[in-house]
């Protein structure tokens, strides 16, 4: 007993180091992805708060920026409304499926981004209260952005693009041909888009786009242009995509509802 | 009570300067996820030479817990903190002669040299993002791309530390 006391005492540089490593490794492991403790929820809400903060005086500096942006916006709208307004006219006979507002959108604004780790996330100031949960799509514009993965009652954490987790499916705007897309850990603008058959004609600068199968995110929203493309081992093409937004410059953002997602879930899983 | 407040200053002003300058380092393109300089450790490499292990281990748990907490990495930097403030007992005396140990002093360019401060930050720099890298990942898939982000951080870190050094480190200390 003594013997081991001494022992203690001499190593004890030793053994409060490999103490306080196992404990920031616990730390890290129950951490890494979906965060659930209280004591995360409070750090998370006090650094938000701080972020608020700084992001506040952040955007007052690029108000131009986003005046822009909002003004491009909403030509956009006023362009898809026109459009849909003649649509319905046209079909108003018809019955659909689904009568009610299949999508919902929640405006928030991002609380604190990251461009530079491998596994990227962002928090965004809209929460539970705001009825924000884990599984929605969220999006800039037209372009997606993330997948909600956690929330607290103000805040919602979100795996951004630029995770080595994030993974989608994608298709070219061109022909509808359909890859994985995901992101090599490189570079912020880029992504890559894998699995597309070899005889898929592709062009440098075709669009790519989402599918609409994975429930997140509503068919034909933007993701990038075309930088690249080389054969894979195998008999698939594996395409450069270059981002359609800038993660660095975002300020402003959208989380999607799919009011049909409970639904599309239990038929997937039966 | 004087000295303590004046290390604690330190201690806060790195961390500041950490969550609000280093990490506002905007890099285009594939330079952001390859150059990613920590600069807050510098703190542990210049405590007094005196400061005992235990509290070495635990200043750097806990300044390590702090950025953490900024930066939802909650342990990584932690982690790499520690493992610099265990080593430095060991590697500081490489750098310093044997003069300087007996005084109440810090390690710095005056009392190491430009030289061999030098080596000692960009020594332990390198260290320092080898954790904190591979613990960010949390794998060797790609680990020569892991090495070169480890290698081009640690420069930049050093090269920083430095530049903290050059700017307020006083000669009568």
């Amino acid at each position: 007993m003594n013997n081991l006391f001494n022992l203690l005492v001499r190593f004890r540089g030793l053994f409060l180091f490999l103490i306080l490593e196992g404990l920031a490794f616990v730390f890290i492991v129950n951490h890494s992805f979906y965060p659930q403790t209280q004591v995360y929820n409070a750090l998370q809400t006090m650094q938000n708060a701080y972020f608020t903060g700084a992001e506040k005086a952040i955007a007052y500096f690029s108000l131009k920026q986003s005046n822009e942006y909002l003004a491009n916006e909403n030509a956009d709208l006023r362009n898809q409304l026109d459009y849909y307004k003649q649509q319905d006219t046209a079909r108003s006979t018809f019955s659909t499926s689904y009568m009610g507002k299949r999508y919902t959108h929640h405006p928030a604004k991002i609380a604190q981004l990251s461009t530079n780790k491998q596994y990227n996330f962002m928090s965004i100031d809209a929460g539970e209260l705001q009825g924000v949960h884990s599984d929605m799509g969220v999006v800039a514009g037209n372009s997606i952005v993330g997948i909600v993965v956690n929330t607290s009652p103000h805040f919602a954490s979100v795996m951004s693009l630029l995770n080595l987790d994030f993974k989608i499916s994608a298709r070219l705007k061109r022909n509808g041909y359909i890859g994985s897309l995901m992101w090599d850990g490189i570079d912020y603008r880029e992504m890559v888009l894998n699995e597309v058959p070899q005889h898929a004609l592709v062009m440098v600068g075709d669009t790519v786009e989402t599918t609409g199968y994975s429930a997140l995110f509503p068919e034909s929203l933007l993701i990038g242009t075309v930088m690249s493309y080389n054969v894979q081992k195998g008999s698939f093409l594996s395409i450069r995509v270059r981002l359609a937004i800038d993660f660095k410059k975002l300020q402003y953002v959208e989380v999607i509802h799919n009011n049909l997602q409970t639904e599309q879930r239990y038929i997937e899983d039966y | 009570m004087k000295g303590f407040l004046r290390q604690f200053f330190w201690a806060v002003l790195l961390v500041l300067v950490q969550i609000f300058v280093v990490n506002g380092l905007q890099l285009r393109g594939a330079m952001g996820t390859l150059v990613v300089p920590s600069i807050w450790f510098f703190y542990i490499l210049i405590m007094p030479l005196q400061t005992s292990r235990l509290s070495l281990l635990l200043v750097s748990f806990a300044m390590g817990i702090v950025v953490d907490s900024f930066f939802s990495t909650l342990g990584v930097n932690a982690a790499a903190g520690v493992l610099v403030g265990y080593l430095r007992p060991f590697l500081l005396p490489l750098f310093i002669s044997g003069e300087w140990k007996e005084k109440k002093t810090s390690p710095s360019i005056y009392t190491m040299g430009i030289r061999y401060f030098f080596y000692y930050v960009i020594l332990l720099s390198f260290l320092f993002h080898f954790l904190q890298f591979f613990l960010e990942v949390f794998s060797f898939n790609e680990w020569y791309f892991t090495l070169l982000r480890i290698l081009l951080s640690s420069i930049a870190s050093a090269v920083l530390m430095m530049l903290f050094q050059f700017l307020f480190a006083k000669k009568n200390h």
